[in-house]
């Protein structure tokens, strides 16, 4: 086969779809797996609750209720180190349970404040994880996500460059017919218009991921190095610790002050900063409806008063947009309906990413360069990730929470892979939807069979796995009529 | 549903559909005021909610404009004739990437300069930025999030424009101007 030299493009054009190629052929799959595992956690919460069906929901919780809660948890850790901090979570419209975290675990209790049952959504963990860290330490997994956001943000502008009538065909969309116009059009169109959402999203999660790069910086500038007071600027700083004895705070007290000096908010999350010694107090994270932030950080001393806010819903600009971010990133500011429509943006983002590659590998073997097993590795990151998502699940399910999802997942995506490099012609994507499909339908199915009298939000996930599955087998199955290419 | 109980959000949630609605009925037919009428929908939308409730408003009409493009999407996918592959045209403006031995040195350059020296350029002019903005009074937090939002966005125009440069010696420079560019805010002449 003869090989071209490899030519430099000379319009921009040419040169921005040069660029996009590359930053897709070099990110596109991590971009993907994150896209993916983001567009899932959107209702995180969710899954969280139908991953833990048998748990009964608590509902609404009285702070007497929360308080009885925190001191059972701390009972029950006597003998243990002392927690440095304790997490309640409060019930949400997505997880109507209370949760009590503290560094050695977390458990729910009931509305009494009486623990019923561990935490143990490992596999929701396990996709929350791989989108924020990608799995790897934690600094170093949210710089290479924020990295990973940059790239998809230069794929946004340099895509929007190589295509001078991406904005004339905004609604030309051919699915019918030659296969590469088809993924060409699906990948344009929705790329156009997602391209809101698609940068709002890679430069949140790039604030984000790249923010400890920052701030560190700024620390070692003005603050001697210290990263706490650094960041203490936006999210309020914490009080000085002291490890001498004392008894629990008034967290009940706390709430009770909320709702009368704050009757609009919300608490998500009460939190007891070194729990149980002099220096402790208590922070509430309440939500704003109709704000953007993800909420504001309430002071409360071991009494329950107030002490003040971190400034997050009220304070500097600078406090409520990097606040906000988080916010605009999860999709967390419209309860279920922007959560539905974060999930159909984020596949979206999903196919466009899917394609870009699948059109390049296309392009190459139209011009007699096929790369059969780059082909074959795109479709097991296109298709096989999906499936070991699920595989995991059905792990999970099998064996418990204690299996190492990650490991196997990575694990098994590079088994994949090299079979992809080395046999690609036992990668059949065909069949790996048809599995995909098949898997979702026996998925949702399954759940509903196995664990019956679940509540209408489960039965909701149940159900669009079970759609889902079916329109993927649907798609691949229903009789076509043959494509022009084909004829 | 409560939304919609509210005029004021229930008109912009309107207008933002019906904006991309408008550039739909518009797109083809040359329809200059249509197309005008579509992108006034949209920015009135934008501008009513952002009113209404603040960035909130802003981020609801985005996302209510990108989900209604849908349906006329779905419309020219089930409407539109199959597309035909063109000959050789297509292909031919294919990125012409191989893997060459004799490539790698240029990729490696690349990627050296739109990574590593494109983060640490859009680093340098971030906090050349929230440097300026220090001196002129901002306060910690404003000058925090500064720094934190502009260098992902610098350093997202900047692998854009490197990107899209004809060689890596050509990539050099934009960085350099950034880098540059962050040097004289960080110690104003």
């Amino acid at each position: 086969m003869k090989h071209e030299p490899l030519a430099v493009p000379r319009t921009l054009v040419q040169r921005a779809l040069s660029g996009h190629g590359a930053i897709g052929l070099l990110a596109g799959a991590l971009i993907y797996i994150i896209a993916l595992s983001g567009t899932l956690i959107v209702v995180h919460e969710r899954w969280q609750r139908w991953e833990q069906p048998q748990v009964a929901d608590s509902g609404g919780i009285s702070p007497a209720a929360v308080q009885r809660a925190i001191e059972a948890v701390v009972a029950s850790e006597k003998g243990k180190p002392r927690t440095t901090h304790l997490y309640v979570h409060m019930p949400t419209e997505g997880l109507p349970r209370t949760v009590v975290t503290t560094d050695h675990g977390a458990v729910y209790v009931d509305r009494d404040g009486r623990i019923v049952a561990p935490e143990a959504h490992a596999w929701t963990e396990f996709l929350s994880n791989q989108h924020i860290y990608l799995h790897l330490p934690m600094t170093l997994g949210l710089i290479v996500v924020g990295i990973l956001g940059v790239m998809l943000a230069a794929l946004v502008i340099t895509g929007v460059a190589a295509h001078p009538r991406i904005f004339r065909d905004a609604f030309r969309l051919r699915a019918r017919g030659s296969r590469q116009i088809a993924q060409a059009d699906w990948h344009n169109r929705l790329g156009v218009w997602t391209l809101p959402f698609a940068l709002a999203l890679a430069l949140t999660g790039a604030f984000v991921g790249l923010g400890s790069v920052g701030a560190t910086l700024i620390a070692k500038a003005y603050n001697g190095g210290d990263i706490e007071r650094t960041y203490g600027a936006i999210f309020g700083a914490e009080a000085k610790p002291d490890a001498r004895p004392a008894p629990l705070p008034d967290a009940a007290a706390a709430l009770t002050t909320l709702a009368r000096r704050f009757p609009g908010v919300e608490p998500s999350y009460v939190i007891l900063h070194d729990p149980g010694t002099q220096g402790q107090h208590v922070q509430i994270i309440a939500t704003h409806p109709r704000r953007l932030i993800y909420g504001e950080n309430y002071a409360f001393d071991t009494q329950g008063r107030f002490i003040g806010n971190a400034g997050l819903s009220d304070g500097a600009v600078g406090q409520q947009v990097a606040a906000s971010t988080y916010g605009l990133h999860f999709g967390s500011y419209g309860g279920l309906a922007v959560e539905l429509a974060y999930v159909a943006l984020g596949l979206a983002l999903c196919v466009v990413t899917g394609t870009g590659m699948s059109i390049w590998l296309q392009k190459r073997r139209r011009r007699g360069a096929a790369s059969p097993r780059l082909e074959a590795a795109w479709a097991i990151t296109v298709w096989g990730v999906p499936i070991l998502y699920v595989a995991l699940l059905w792990l999970r399910a099998a064996l418990g929470a204690e299996v190492p999802l990650a490991l196997v997942f990575w694990a098994g995506l590079a088994a994949a892979m090299l079979v992809a490099l080395v046999r690609p012609g036992m990668i059949a994507p065909r069949r790996m939807r048809s599995a995909l499909g098949a898997m979702l339908v026996a998925t949702g199915a399954g759940h509903a069979l196995l664990l019956p009298g679940a509540v209408p939000g489960i039965w909701g996930i149940n159900l669009a796995l079970v759609v889902a599955g079916a329109v993927i087998l649907w798609i691949e199955h229903a009789p076509r009529r043959p494509s022009p290419s084909a004829r | 549903m409560a939304l919609l109980m509210e005029p004021q959000l229930a008109l912009g949630l309107l207008a933002s559909a019906t904006g991309v609605g408008a550039l739909r009925l518009a797109w083809g037919r040359r329809r200059l005021w249509l197309t005008a009428a579509g992108w006034a929908l949209l920015g009135g939308a934008a501008a009513l909610l952002g009113a209404a409730a603040g960035a909130w408003g802003v981020a609801v009409a985005a996302v209510v404009a990108m989900l209604a493009a849908a349906i006329p999407l779905a419309h020219s996918a089930v409407t539109l004739a199959p597309g035909r592959v063109r000959a050789a045209g297509d292909a031919a403006a294919a990125p012409g990437w191989r893997f060459r031995a004799s490539d790698f040195g240029r990729r490696l350059a690349v990627f050296a300069l739109v990574v590593p020296v494109g983060f640490a350029s859009a680093q340098l002019l971030a906090f050349g930025a929230q440097a300026a903005a220090r001196r002129a009074g901002w306060g910690d937090a404003d000058t925090l999030a500064l720094i934190l939002l502009l260098q992902p966005i610098v350093w997202t125009l900047l692998a854009a424009v490197q990107i899209t440069r004809a060689g890596p010696a050509r990539m050099i420079l934009p960085a350099l101007i950034v880098a540059l560019a962050g040097l004289l805010l960080w110690w104003p002449l």
